[in-house]
């Protein structure tokens, strides 16, 4: 492959490079100098793409205006104001600590798509994505499958998954505070979880059944500085 | 492959919940106006809902999602003449990084002024983290084709930084292609 080539290649997906573009890369340094720029570029647009607020509630109106579009605005009204109260209640009312690493576990066990997706993301972009959440994460050396902002419990977090020793493994950041004590190993479905607190967020790291507590804490531990 | 759901409704609330955030920021960087972003939204969804056991691969369920509310932004702009506004500071001072934060704003700027043909792929790669077939597949075209515009994209991206002089050339470029 030549230099013209490697050139357009990179700057169609500097992430993802085929085996004999990643060959091309680490022989030359003015590619392997270019694919970085392109990848400090993309970071920053990365950054840039997440960075606008989401309207607050969105989710919930769209959810009612699809499965109700065709009863009466007034009835529209009072349905998005009873979930609005719905959501409300246990925020103010519940016991809040509990449900954040719930609401964790059980977004993890649905999201059964997240677990097959396995796109390929460069440790750099998870490293940046997820430090938007006053996180760092270390590179453990494990191929990173998938990242997703995602909504759990009305927060927006990060959720990617890793080829860990034992299998496919779940990590979920959340803007939020867990219990103030690390929880035992919690259950929901098949899936598995353990959680760790850090200043405004709680992490949890999710396998399928079979995992145990301690080789979630290690993985958590490595992936997380 | 993932087993095919059909037309559930709680996996349509748990998906429209997943994805809702990273949707709007697409339909926002499309529209370049909040308050349009989520009606173009909305009513995307809402299609997407009337024809949700169309999709037989939960895996392409997400591309699917976007390609839903890129045709929805298409729609609404044919309908008529919505005047487009620009971002407005408060947005802005949303960049993230502030250890570069004038690089940030001048990438911002330089985004606005880029052609859909070059802004669309991009986003749809660095905002959805697709690959370039992932990327085909919402805008429709070969993945040949989306290769050949998003290295324009990046290539026209990197002058323009570069070279404040060229984007102007690069924009009118862009949008005659």
């Amino acid at each position: 492959m030549n230099e013209l080539e490697a050139r357009r290649l990179l700057l169609a997906d500097p992430r993802r490079l085929s085996p004999e573009l990643k060959a091309a890369v680490e022989g030359s340094t003015r590619l392997a100098a270019f694919r970085d720029e392109l990848m400090r570029t993309d970071e920053e647009m990365g950054r840039m793409l997440t960075a606008n607020d989401v309207p607050e509630g969105l989710a919930e109106r769209i959810v009612l205006r699809a499965r109700y579009r065709d009863r009466s605005r007034w009835g529209l009204a009072l349905a998005a104001s009873l979930v609005a109260v719905a959501i409300a209640a246990p925020w103010y009312f519940g016991p809040r600590a509990v449900d954040v690493e719930r609401a964790m576990i059980a977004h993890v066990d649905h999201e059964v798509a997240e677990l097959q997706d396995n796109i390929g993301i460069e440790p750099a972009v998870l490293r940046a994505s997820v430090a938007a959440l006053g996180v760092d994460v270390r590179d453990a050396g494990y191929r990173i499958r998938h990242l997703a902002n995602c909504i759990v419990d009305g927060r927006e977090g990060r959720h990617f998954t890793v080829d860990g020793p034992n299998g496919v493994v779940s990590f979920l950041v959340l803007p939020a505070q867990g219990r103030s004590e690390a929880p035992e190993l919690l259950r929901e479905g098949s899936t598995r979880g353990v959680f760790m607190k850090r200043a405004g967020v709680t992490i949890g790291a999710f396998a399928q059944e079979g995992a145990d507590r301690a080789q979630l804490e290690r993985l958590m531990h490595q992936v997380f500085a | 492959m993932t087993p095919f759901i059909g037309r559930s409704t709680s996996h349509f609330d748990h998906v429209v919940r997943a994805y809702t955030a990273e949707l709007f920021r697409f339909a926002l960087w499309l529209a370049r106006d909040r308050h349009r972003a989520e009606d173009i939204l909305q009513e995307a969804l809402t299609r997407a809902w009337r024809n949700w056991g169309h999709v037989k691969d939960e895996a392409a369920r997400r591309a699917w999602l976007y390609t839903i509310v890129r045709n929805e932004f298409y729609r609404d702009a044919r309908k008529g003449a919505r005047s487009e506004e620009a971002m407005d500071d408060e947005m802005l001072a949303q960049v993230a990084d502030e250890r570069d934060f004038t690089r940030g704003l001048e990438l911002r700027q330089i985004m606005e002024r880029l052609p859909a043909g070059f802004l669309e792929p991009l986003v749809l790669q660095n905002l959805a983290g697709f690959s370039c077939e992932e990327v085909a597949q919402v805008l429709g075209v070969s993945v040949g084709a989306t290769m050949t515009r998003m290295s324009r994209a990046r290539a026209a991206l990197r002058d323009m930084l570069r070279e404040p002089d060229s984007r102007s050339a690069v924009a009118t470029k862009g949008a005659l292609q």
